[in-house]
């Protein structure tokens, strides 16, 4: 397990190291990146002591290299828009981004494994048509086009919630459902094919021949054993929500780090963007590692490799 | 053996309804795009802001000229649908094309020269870590939005998915014997690469292609709804949504069209995805 954990931390550290430098390397793609930080008509005074300041006069790796070093820190530079540290502005938005992803993991999970499971037992049934189509074609929406359907239905015609912004429960129900449904309909169709390979092993044979009840062969036998791919794709799962958040919140205009990423590309506010980007890879790549790590755990036979 | 399987294959499309769903449903998409000159008369551009926001034809305000109804500069709904189709559609398939390409050579290439290249996967496992459509904004942010900008940013960024499933097939075909029989004649490794073992993992690389279809599709639309995508006056499904959204209240036709056009097609690609990974490759 040791060996496991240290080469799966050593290769997390690559992983957060190697998001710094692609971060670093693309703010450089166009060229001068005082063009991106400034806006079209700034001086040619204000140009330079905005490079003496940014340290833009030095060689390239040694600005790496302090670029490395600051980010360290959680030092990303000041926003160009709100004059406020930038990796604040972002830690400020994350409690609402959280909020939302988290309440969408918890739909996902609740509904969707039920759903997957009786698909898999009533195999080739109506009912199994229906789920699984429901599945495939929750799978086939794009988040935002549903965010926006379910607005103008729930929201604008029915009046039944409120259109937009953060506040209540009654704010996460359309942008949380409407974020759920793609991973639902995956982690559905998943859960299924994984139940319908475990109940085709022979212990599951073995366990009604030996006259368990069918629940007891479900629940205890067949439901366990299926779980592994389904846990390992929860993980996956939560990388993709954090993605779709960017979009639904700025359907929904939820206060959180997708909306302020896109608003910050939009007023060229790189500093910003440089942080919302990071610390959502972090977060990802932090969910990743304690997957990996509970999957091992669960299943000796990864641990062992 | 080829030839076999794909007649076995056509036989089984037949038989199994969903392929024959998907792969109408796409071919339906792919044609009315191809031919929206002689479908709808009406110019994608042409404002006429007389007739503007007209509900579908069938609403007791519609009118018959403009069947899905006009936008807010009094645009023909259907006829930017089926012209904008060309865009989103033609960006698919050159984006999967791209991130296809890509994907299967680095993946080849680290799966055949294990560990000196391990650094490819590496990149890949950094790629991951960013939530997709974050990078393509910074990206975006960078180069500057348009076509081409969405085209490179979703083509690099498609290749992961390629190259970790290429990586793994190449990693299992290269011990085979028929590798090591190869080797011992003298092929030189482009050769074994590009002879012997790109044929023997196309079926999942096929697969891939079309599930990759789908999710570029999705993503391309997502780009252009934030804005950062395809920019006007060119327009995509994606765009029309984003144009929508200050009509959503009083115009329900606006965003409800353009998103089914893409509904449709990701459901078709994704029919087929499915049906081709039951006939090509079960492991999958």
């Amino acid at each position: 397990m040791s060996g496991y954990l240290l080469r799966r931390l050593l290769q997390t550290a690559f992983v957060i190291v190697g998001s710094v430098t692609l971060i670093f390397f693309v703010l450089r793609l166009s060229g001068d990146p005082v063009t991106l930080m400034l806006p079209y008509d700034a001086s040619d005074e204000i140009v330079e002591r905005f490079r003496e300041a940014y340290g833009l006069k030095d060689p390239v790796y040694i600005q790496y290299f302090k670029f490395l070093m600051r980010a360290f820190t959680g030092d990303f530079g000041t926003s160009l828009h709100f004059n406020r540290p930038a990796l604040e502005l972002v830690l400020e938005r994350l409690p609402a981004t959280l909020e939302l992803a988290l309440v969408s993991v918890v739909l996902t999970v609740t509904l969707s494994i039920p759903i997957g499971v009786v698909a898999a037992v009533k195999k080739g049934s109506l009912i199994d048509n229906i789920l699984m189509g429901a599945a495939l074609i929750g799978q086939s929406m794009p988040t935002f086009w549903l965010g926006v359907m379910a607005m103008i239905i729930f929201a604008v015609q029915l009046k039944l919630l409120p259109t937009s912004g953060r506040g209540g429960l009654r704010h996460l129900i359309l942008p949380s459902i409407s974020l759920a449904v793609y991973s639902m309909a995956r982690l559905a169709r998943v859960t299924r094919s994984s139940m319908l390979d475990v109940l085709g092993e022979d212990y599951i044979r073995t366990a009604r021949g030996k006259g368990l009840r069918e629940r007891v062969v479900i629940f205890r036998h067949a439901m366990r054993n299926a779980s592994l791919p389904v846990a390992a794709m929860i993980g996956l799962m939560f990388a993709a929500l954090v993605g779709g958040s960017v979009v639904i919140e700025t359907v929904f205009v939820w206060p959180g780090i997708g909306r302020l990423l896109a608003e910050a590309v939009r007023n060229r506010d790189y500093p910003v963007a440089q942080a919302a980007v990071l610390v959502i890879a972090l977060f990802v790549t932090a969910v990743n590692l304690l997957t990996d790590i509970s999957y091992a755990y669960l299943d000796p036979r990864i641990r062992h490799e | 053996m080829q030839g076999g399987l794909m007649s076995e294959g056509l036989r089984k499309a037949w038989v199994n309804r969903t392929a024959v769903v998907g792969s109408i449903i796409l071919v339906i998409m792919v044609l009315s795009a191809a031919l929206a000159p002689w479908i709808v008369k009406t110019d994608p551009a042409e404002i006429d802001l007389a007739s503007r926001l007209l509900p579908p034809a069938w609403s007791p305000n519609g009118s018959a000229e403009h069947l899905l109804g006009t936008d807010h500069l009094g645009r023909d709904v259907l006829s930017r649908i089926l012209f904008g189709g060309r865009i989103s559609l033609f960006v698919g398939l050159v984006t999967t094309i791209l991130a296809l390409g890509l994907g299967t050579i680095l993946g080849m290439l680290a799966g055949y020269f294990k560990g000196r290249l391990e650094i490819i996967m590496r990149l890949a496992d950094v790629q991951q870590s960013f939530p997709f459509i974050a990078l393509a904004l910074v990206l975006v942010a960078a180069v500057g939005p348009g076509v081409k900008t969405t085209v490179l940013v979703l083509g690099i960024g498609g290749w992961v998915t390629f190259a970790r499933v290429v990586q793994g097939q190449v990693l299992s075909e290269r011990e085979r014997e028929y590798i090591e029989a190869a080797m011992s004649l003298g092929a030189r490794s482009p050769r074994i690469l590009i002879h012997h073992i790109l044929p023997n993992i196309a079926s999942p690389i096929i697969v891939l292609a079309s599930f990759a279809f789908a999710w570029m599709i999705v993503v391309e639309a997502s780009l252009s709804f934030l804005g950062f995508g395809v920019q006007p006056p060119q327009s995509t499904w994606g765009l029309m949504l984003s144009e929508s959204r200050d009509y959503m209240q009083i115009a329900w036709w606006l965003p409800t069209f353009p998103g089914l056009a893409i509904m449709m097609t990701v459901l078709g690609a994704n029919l087929l995805g499915d049906w081709l990974r039951d006939v090509l490759d079960p492991r999958l």
